[in-house]
C-alpha cells in the first residue's frame, strides 16, 4: 500500500492547526464566518502548495477513470475490482435482483479486525434510484474508492474505515441505468424501473413509449412548422436552434409559426395519445414505507410499499441493519442537499432537536459543495410521499440526506447570487447553448432536421442529447464526485461516538456506595434521534451495571454533578437503565447507581446507533 | 409471492374473448337465507361450540374423505403464498371448466384474519362443503369463480392448537416474534395459566390504590370506583400470569405477533409494534393483496370478521369528508375518509335487496372498514367492493359506556373485542385511564355495562341468561409469587369471541352464506351493446352509433375505483377492415363507470371507405364485466 511520507502527515496536521488558529483569530476580530473561510482556504493553499507535488506523483492502487460514466456492467465491474483490491477492508455482495434479473452489488467497507460490523455505527449510501440519474452510481463508487485508496494515508479516512461501516449500493435501479445507456433517451428519461405497467388503463403495458423516429440513437424534441400566426412558438432570431414560446395574445402579431410537439414519438397503440405508456412508468422513490400513498395520490408509488424487487431488497437489508445511523442518497440534479419532510403533514417528524443536527451537517455541506443549497423537500421542491429518505428519517429515525448532484450554475461557475444574465447570457438556454458551442464544441446538441412523422407529416427533430443538462460534462465529473464524497465523509464522521467523561465511586450513608458515570457523545448525531424517541422507533440505549459481589439498590439517569442523592431513580430493574432519548449530539448523560457489595463492576452502554461502550471499576 | 399450484397451467392458457353466460334456472332462496343471516348476526345464541381441529384443516385435507359424490371439477386448491410459520397458504376455488382464473369474475371470501375468530373459519368450511356438493352451479361457475381463503392467519391457529400455544390461547396476530416493550427481549412477558385450569382469566388483587371495586349488583363483576363521588378503589385487575421479566409491566410483550388486519396499507398506523414494520410486512397479508391484484375479475372481497358493511351499512360521508381533488393533475391530494357517497348508496341498495327478502327490517349505520384492515385496502386501494359480514354479536348495551347504555338486550354490537379491555395489561395501563368521559350512571340499580371493565356485570348476566354462564370462571383464591394473595377468575380470554353461536346457528349461517355469495354474483354488472344504428351518408360514408349499457345491478366499478382509477375501465374500440378509415369518433373509449340498472354510454363513429356488406366490429373488453364483440354490417 502506498503511504504518504511522514512530512505530509505533519503538513496535514499543521495546516489543520493553522486553519483552526486563523478561525479563532477571525472570531476575535468579528470577521464574518464566510469571509473567514475564504481567507483560511487561501492560507491553507499557500501552505500546502509545497507538498502538492506529493499528490501529483501519487499512483493509485486501483486506477479508475473518473471523467466518464459507466453502464451497469461497468459499475458492477468497478465494485468487483474494488473488493478484490482491498479484500481485508471491503466485501462485495449482491443484495437482490432487479425486475430484469440484474444483481444489485453492494459494497461493505469496514476494517473487520477492529470489531464486529454490527457493533459499529454504519452509514448507508446509495445512488441511481432513478434510471436516468446516473452519476449517483459513480458518486457511490468514488466514495468507496476514496475510503480505500486513502486508508492508511489520511488519518480522518483511516479512522472512519476502522471505526465505522459503510454500506454502499451504487445502483438501486440497475435496469433503469442500463436502459438509459442502451436506448434512446433524454436527460429526463427514464426514471422508472422496467416492470411493465399499464399507465393509461387500456389493458396493455408499455405499448406507447417515445420513439427514435430517425433512428439516430437519440431521443430529442419534435417541432412542426405551421403557417405564421397559427403556432405557439417562434424561432429565436439570435439563434434559430432555440424556440421562444409566444403568449396566446401575441401569436398572430408575432407570426408564431412553430408548434412544439414534445418528445420524439408517435401514437404506437393508435388510441389518439402519444407517448403515454412508455417503459415502466413508475417511480421507485415513491415506494418506501413512510407516508406511502397510492398511485392516485402519489404518481409512481407502486401497488404498495416495497412492491418492487429492488426496493424490497434495499428495505430488507436496511431493516436488518439497525446499526445504520446515517443515510445518504444520490440523485440528480439541481445542486441540492435535501432533507424531509416530503409533505407538510409530516413536519412534526422533524423535531427541533433533529433539525439542529440536520442544519449542522447541511451547513457544512453548503461550504463543501459550491452551488449546492440546503433545502427541505416539500417546502423548497415539491410534495413527495413514500420517498426513501423520508422513510429512513421518519420510519427508522436516521438522519438522512438526498443530494441532487450537479447544478446548472456550474457550467460557467457563477458565483453565489449570480444568474446567467450576469455573465452576459440572455437566458439559461442561451448559456447552455454557448457552453455546448464553445466548451464542448457542439457535442451535446443535435441540430434540427426534418423527419417524416406518420401523423404529423414533416416535422423537425432536434435538441440536446441525454448526456447533458442533468449530468456534468466529462471534465467536471471528478470534482462533483470528490466534493460529494467529502460531504458523505463529514456526515459519517458525525455518527455518534461515545466516550467516558468520568467514572466515580463515592461512599453513601449506611455502607452503600454510589457509582456515577458520565458518558459523552462527541459528534452531532445523537444515539437516538428525537423522532425515534418520540415514536418509539428501535430500542432505547440500555445501560447495564453488573458485578459478582454487588447488589444494585437503585439507579437512574440525569444525575446531579454534586448532590449524590439527586437522580431520577427507576422503580424496576435499576441495574438495566433505559435511556429512551439516548445521548444527544455534543452532549452527555450522567447515570448513577446506589449499590451494596464490593469488588469489580462493569458497565455497558448499548446503543443501536453507536458502538457499545464498556467501562469497569472497583468498589 | 404466489406459489405455483394446480391452477398455474390454467392461468397460462390462451387468453380469448368470451361472453358471460346468462344466469338462469337458479332462484336464490333469499327469503330464508337473508332472514337467517341477519337474524344470526343480530342475536347469536346459546350453546357454545368449541372449535375442533378438524374443522379448521384446509379443505383440501378434508376432500380426500369427502370427495365421493362431489363434482370433482368444481373444487380446486391453489397455494397463494406462505404463512409466517412456513405453511402453505391455501385457497379453495370453486370454478368449472378451463377458463383461467385471471379471466374470471367472482368474489374472494376470507376468514381467519383475526386468529381468534375460529368460528368464521368454521362457517367458511361448511359453506364450501355445501357449495361444492351442489350440482347446479356448472353454468354460473363456467366463467365465474368463488375463491375462499378460509384460514389466513395460519400461524396463530397453528400455535393455538398445539402445546404451549394452546395454553396461552389463540391470538389475534400471527405470532411473529416481537419486542413490544423494546427492552431487547422478545416475547418474554405473556399471560399464563397459573392455576392450571386451562384458561387464561383475570387476577383481582386487593389494593387500596387500585381503581376497581366489586360490583354491588353481582359479586363476580368489577366496576370502576366512582372517585368523583368519593368512592375509593379496592382492587387492581391484572390478566392471569406473572411479570415474567420483572420490569413492573404486566404481559406487555405477550407474543401475539403482528395483527394482520392492521397490516394493510390504507390508513396503516406506522409505529405500533403489532401493526408490522411496514404495510404488508407479513407474508399472509402480502400474499392476499398480490392475489387480489393478479385477479382483476374479483369484483368484491367478502370478509367474515368484526367488520360489517352489508348488515350495518357504512355511514354516508360528511360534507367535510369529500375528497380533496387538488392534487397533481386534479387527482386526490389525500386519502378519502370513509366511503364515497355513491358507493354507500350501492351498499345500501345491496342491504335493501337483502333486507326486503326478510321479515326483519334492520337499519344500522356503522363506521365502515377499519384503517389498516383488508376491507379498507380492498376499497380504497384495490378498487373492489368491501363486503364485510360479522357473524357474531352480543347485545351492544353490554359494551357501551354508561351514558350510551340502553336497556334492550336485543341490540347488536359490532365490537365484541371491547370485552377484552383492558387487553393484557394491568389496571392503570388502559388508554382510557384518566380520559374517562362517562357521565355518572343515572340508574344505579341496573347492572352496569362499563365497557372498560374486563368483568362487567351486564355481560355476566347476559351469559347467565343466554349461555348458561359459560365463559365465566368463578373467582378462587391463589397465592401469587409476586403479588401475594389474589383471586383468579372472571371472563376467559377471548371467550365470547371464540365461543360464538351454537352449532345449529353455525350451520344455518353457513348454508345461507353460500346463497348470499351466489346471489351477489348474480348482481354483478352485465354489459350489453344496444341500440345499434347505422346511417349511410352517401357513397362509402357511414355513421355508427351504439350504446354501452349495464343491465346488471351493481355499477361496473365503485365510484372511488373509477375516480381514483384503481378499477380498470371498460375499453371500447371500433375495429375496421382494410380500406375503411375512421373519420371521427374515438379510436378507443375508456368507460370509467356505468351505473347498474341501465347506466349507459353512447358512442358514435363515422367511417369512410366501406361498401354494403362490409363488416366492422365493436370490441369491448374489461375486467369487471363480460367481454363483447358486436359485428356491424354496413347496409
Amino acid at each position: 500500500m502506498t503511504r504518504i511520507n511522514s512530512n505530509n502527515d505533519n503538513d496535514v496536521s499543521a495546516v489543520s492547526s493553522l486553519v483552526r488558529s486563523w478561525h479563532a483569530l477571525a472570531r476575535k476580530v468579528c470577521m464574518p464566518r464566510r469571509l473567514s473561510y475564504v481567507f483560511a482556504a487561501a492560507l491553507a493553499f499557500g501552505f500546502v502548495s509545497a507538498s502538492a507535488s506529493a499528490q501529483a506523483v501519487r499512483t493509485p492502487k486501483l486506477p479508475i477513470a473518473w471523467n466518464r460514466f459507466y453502464d451497469y456492467d461497468g459499475i458492477t465491474d468497478l465494485c468487483r475490482q474494488i473488493a478484490e483490491t482491498w479484500p481485508e477492508l471491503c466485501r462485495l455482495e449482491f443484495i437482490g435482483e432487479s425486475v430484469e434479473g440484474r444483481p444489485m452489488p453492494l459494497l461493505t467497507i469496514s476494517n473487520q479486525e477492529t470489531g464486529s460490523e454490527m457493533d459499529k455505527s454504519a452509514m448507508w449510501v446509495d445512488g441511481n434510484v432513478h434510471g436516468n440519474e446516473v452519476q449517483g452510481g459513480e458518486a457511490c463508487v468514488y466514495l468507496a474508492w476514496t475510503l480505500l485508496e486513502r486508508y492508511g494515508e489520511l488519518d480522518a479516512i483511516t479512522e472512519l474505515v476502522d471505526e465505522r461501516v459503510f454500506y454502499i449500493l451504487p445502483m438501486v435501479n440497475p435496469d433503469g441505468r442500463q436502459y438509459w445507456f442502451d436506448s434512446p433517451n433524454t436527460p429526463h428519461s427514464s426514471r422508472s424501473g422496467k416492470k411493465p405497467l399499464d399507465n393509461d388503463g387500456d389493458g396493455l403495458m408499455d405499448e406507447d413509449g417515445p420513439d427514435d423516429l430517425d433512428g439516430d440513437g437519440e431521443l430529442l424534441s419534435m417541432r412542426k412548422k405551421v403557417a405564421p400566426g397559427t403556432g405557439t412558438h417562434r424561432l429565436d432570431p439570435e439563434d434559430p436552434r432555440r424556440m421562444i414560446a409566444v403568449p396566446a395574445d401575441k401569436r398572430v402579431a408575432s407570426g408564431a409559426n412553430y408548434i412544439h410537439l414534445g418528445q420524439e414519438g408517435y401514437d404506437n397503440d393508435n388510441d389518439g395519445r402519444v407517448n403515454e405508456d412508455g417503459p415502466g412508468g413508475y417511480d421507485m422513490n415513491r415506494n418506501w414505507g413512510s407516508d406511502w400513498m397510492p398511485v392516485y395520490i402519489q404518481y409512481g408509488a407502486g401497488d404498495y410499499p416495497f412492491s418492487y424487487p429492488e426496493t424490497d431488497a434495499v428495505g430488507q437489508f436496511i431493516m436488518s441493519h439497525p446499526n445504520i445511523a446515517a443515510v445518504q442518497s444520490f440523485h440528480n440534479s439541481g445542486g441540492m442537499i435535501l432533507r424531509g419532510p416530503g409533505a407538510r403533514v409530516r413536519e412534526s417528524y422533524y423535531p427541533r432537536e433533529d433539525q439542529r443536527v440536520y442544519d449542522a451537517i447541511a451547513d457544512e455541506g453548503e461550504k463543501l459543495l459550491p452551488h449546492y443549497r440546503s433545502l427541505i423537500i416539500f417546502e423548497d421542491l415539491y410534495d413527495v410521499h413514500g420517498g426513501f429518505v423520508n422513510w429512513t428519517a421518519e420510519g427508522l429515525g436516521v438522519i438522512s440526506f438526498t443530494n441532487e448532484l450537479w447544478a446548472g450554475t456550474q457550467y460557467f461557475g457563477q458565483s453565489a447570487g449570480q444568474d446567467d444574465s450576469d455573465l452576459g447570457f440572455e437566458s439559461q438556454a442561451d448559456a447552455r447553448m454557448a457552453f455546448d458551442d464553445h466548451v464542448l464544441f457542439g457535442e451535446t446538441h443535435v441540430d434540427w432536421h426534418e423527419v417524416d412523422h406518420p401523423v404529423y407529416g414533416t416535422v423537425e427533430v432536434g435538441g440536446f442529447r441525454k448526456m447533458t443538462g442533468r449530468v456534468p460534462p466529462p471534465f467536471m465529473i471528478e470534482e462533483m464526485l470528490h466534493r460529494n464524497a467529502a460531504f458523505c465523509i463529514f456526515h459519517a464522521e458525525q455518527m455518534p461516538r461515545l466516550e467516558v467523561v468520568s467514572l466515580e465511586v463515592d461512599d453513601a450513608p449506611g455502607g452503600a456506595k454510589v457509582i456515577t458515570l458520565e458518558v459523552r457523545n462527541d459528534r452531532w448525531i445523537p444515539t437516538r434521534t428525537s423522532v425515534a424517541a418520540d415514536h418509539e422507533i428501535g430500542l432505547p440505549d440500555i445501560v447495564t451495571l453488573v458485578g459478582d459481589d454487588l447488589v444494585v439498590v437503585a439507579g437512574g439517569s440525569s444525575a446531579d454533578r454534586f448532590d449524590l442523592s439527586d437522580f431520577d431513580a427507576v422503580e424496576y430493574e435499576p441495574e438495566r437503565l433505559r435511556l429512551e432519548r439516548g445521548i444527544p449530539g455534543h452532549g452527555s448523560e450522567r447515570l448513577r447507581w446506589v449499590v451494596r457489595g464490593s469488588g469489580e463492576f462493569a458497565i455497558t452502554v448499548d446503543s443501536q446507533h453507536a458502538p457499545t461502550l464498556r467501562v469497569s471499576g472497583d468498589l | 409471492m404466489v406459489e405455483p399450484g394446480p391452477e398455474t397451467e390454467l392461468d397460462q392458457a390462451e387468453v380469448g374473448t368470451h361472453r358471460v353466460a346468462i344466469l338462469g334456472g337458479r332462484v336464490p332462496p333469499w327469503s330464508d337465507s337473508l332472514l337467517m343471516l341477519i337474524s344470526t348476526c343480530l342475536a347469536a345464541s346459546m350453546a357454545l361450540v368449541a372449535p375442533t381441529v378438524a374443522a379448521f384443516l384446509p379443505l383440501s385435507a378434508q376432500k380426500a374423505e369427502n370427495a365421493e359424490g362431489r363434482p370433482s371439477e368444481l373444487v380446486r386448491t391453489i397455494v397463494i403464498g406462505k404463512t409466517l410459520s412456513g405453511a402453505d397458504l391455501e385457497a379453495t376455488v370453486l370454478a368449472v371448466g378451463e377458463q383461467p382464473l385471471v379471466e374470471r369474475r367472482g368474489l374472494l371470501v376470507v376468514a381467519g384474519i383475526d386468529g381468534r375468530r375460529t368460528q368464521d373459519e368454521a362457517i367458511l368450511v361448511r359453506t364450501l362443503e355445501d357449495l361444492s356438493a351442489r350440482g347446479d352451479l356448472a353454468e354460473l361457475l363456467g366463467d365465474h369463480m368463488l375463491v375462499f381463503v378460509q384460514h389466513l392467519n395460519g400461524s396463530a391457529l397453528a400455535n393455538g392448537l398445539e402445546g404451549e400455544g394452546r395454553q396461552a390461547g389463540v391470538v389475534e396476530g400471527n405470532r411473529r416474534p416481537l419486542d413490544n416493550d423494546r427492552d431487547g427481549r422478545i416475547d418474554e412477558d405473556a399471560p399464563s395459566d397459573l392455576d392450571g385450569d386451562n384458561e387464561i382469566t383475570w387476577m383481582r388483587v386487593p389494593d387500596g390504590a387500585g381503581e376497581w371495586v366489586v360490583d354491588e349488583h353481582d359479586a363476580r363483576a368489577m366496576r370502576k370506583a366512582r372517585r368523583e363521588r368519593g368512592e375509593r378503589g379496592t382492587h387492581r385487575l391484572i390478566r392471569e400470569g406473572l411479570d415474567d421479566d420483572g420490569d413492573g409491566a404486566w404481559h406487555e410483550d405477550a407474543g401475539h405477533g403482528v395483527t394482520l388486519n392492521a397490516n394493510f396499507p390504507h390508513g396503516w398506523d406506522e409505529y405500533p409494534a403489532d401493526t408490522g414494520s411496514y404495510p404488508l410486512s407479513e407474508p399472509e397479508t402480502r400474499a392476499l393483496v398480490d392475489f387480489v391484484l393478479m385477479h382483476p375479475g374479483l369484483l368484491g372481497v367478502v370478509v367474515l370478521g368484526e367488520e360489517d358493511t352489508l348488515v350495518s351499512v357504512p355511514k354516508m360521508p360528511k360534507p367535510g369528508d369529500k375528497p380533496d381533488r387538488s392534487g397533481w393533475r386534479g387527482g386526490f391530494r389525500e386519502p378519502l375518509k370513509g366511503l364515497m357517497e355513491e358507493d354507500v348508496k350501492s351498499l345500501r341498495e345491496l342491504h335493501r335487496r337483502l333486507e326486503e327478502l326478510s321479515d326483519d327490517p334492520h337499519d344500522v349505520e356503522a363506521d365502515g372498514p377499519v384503517d389498516g384492515g383488508f376491507l379498507a385496502w380492498a376499497y380504497h386501494q384495490g378498487g373492489r367492493w368491501p363486503l364485510g359480514l360479522s357473524a357474531w354479536s352480543v347485545p351492544d348495551s353490554l359494551l357501551k359506556p354508561e351514558d350510551e347504555e340502553k336497556a334492550s338486550d336485543d341490540d347488536v354490537v359490532t365490537d365484541p373485542e371491547g370485552l377484552e379491555q383492558p387487553e393484557e395489561g394491568a389496571e392503570g395501563e388502559s388508554p382510557a385511564e384518566g380520559q374517562d368521559t362517562k357521565k355518572p350512571d343515572d340508574d344505579e340499580d341496573a347492572p352496569t355495562s362499563d365497557s372498560d371493565s374486563p368483568v362487567p356485570a351486564a355481560v355476566l348476566q347476559w351469559l347467565d341468561d343466554n349461555r348458561e354462564g359459560v365463559g365465566f370462571v368463578e373467582w378462587a383464591p391463589y397465592d401469587h409469587p409476586q403479588l401475594g394473595d389474589v383471586e383468579i377468575g372472571g371472563l376467559t380470554q377471548h371467550g365470547l369471541l371464540t365461543a360464538g353461536a351454537n352449532q345449529e346457528d353455525l350451520d344455518l349461517f353457513a348454508d345461507q352464506l353460500g346463497d348470499v355469495l351466489l346471489t351477489m354474483m348474480d348482481w354483478f354488472p352485465v354489459i350489453a351493446l344496444e341500440d345499434l344504428e347505422i346511417t349511410r351518408h352517401g357513397e362509402g360514408l357511414y355513421s355508427v352509433e351504439v350504446a354501452v349499457v349495464n343491465t346488471g345491478v351493481l355499477p361496473t366499478s365503485t365510484q372511488l375505483g373509477a375516480d381514483a382509477r384503481t378499477a380498470r375501465p371498460l375499453r371500447v374500440r371500433l375495429q375496421l377492415p382494410p380500406g375503411v378509415e375512421r373519420i371521427f369518433g374515438p379510436q378507443q373509449k375508456l368507460v370509467r363507470r356505468l351505473d347498474g340498472g341501465g347506466g349507459r354510454e353512447e358512442l358514435r363513429w363515422m367511417v369512410a371507405g366501406g361498401v354494403t356488406g362490409t363488416q366492422l366490429v365493436v370490441l369491448l373488453d374489461a375486467d369487471s364485466v363480460n367481454d363483447l364483440e358486436l359485428k356491424v354490417v354496413l347496409p
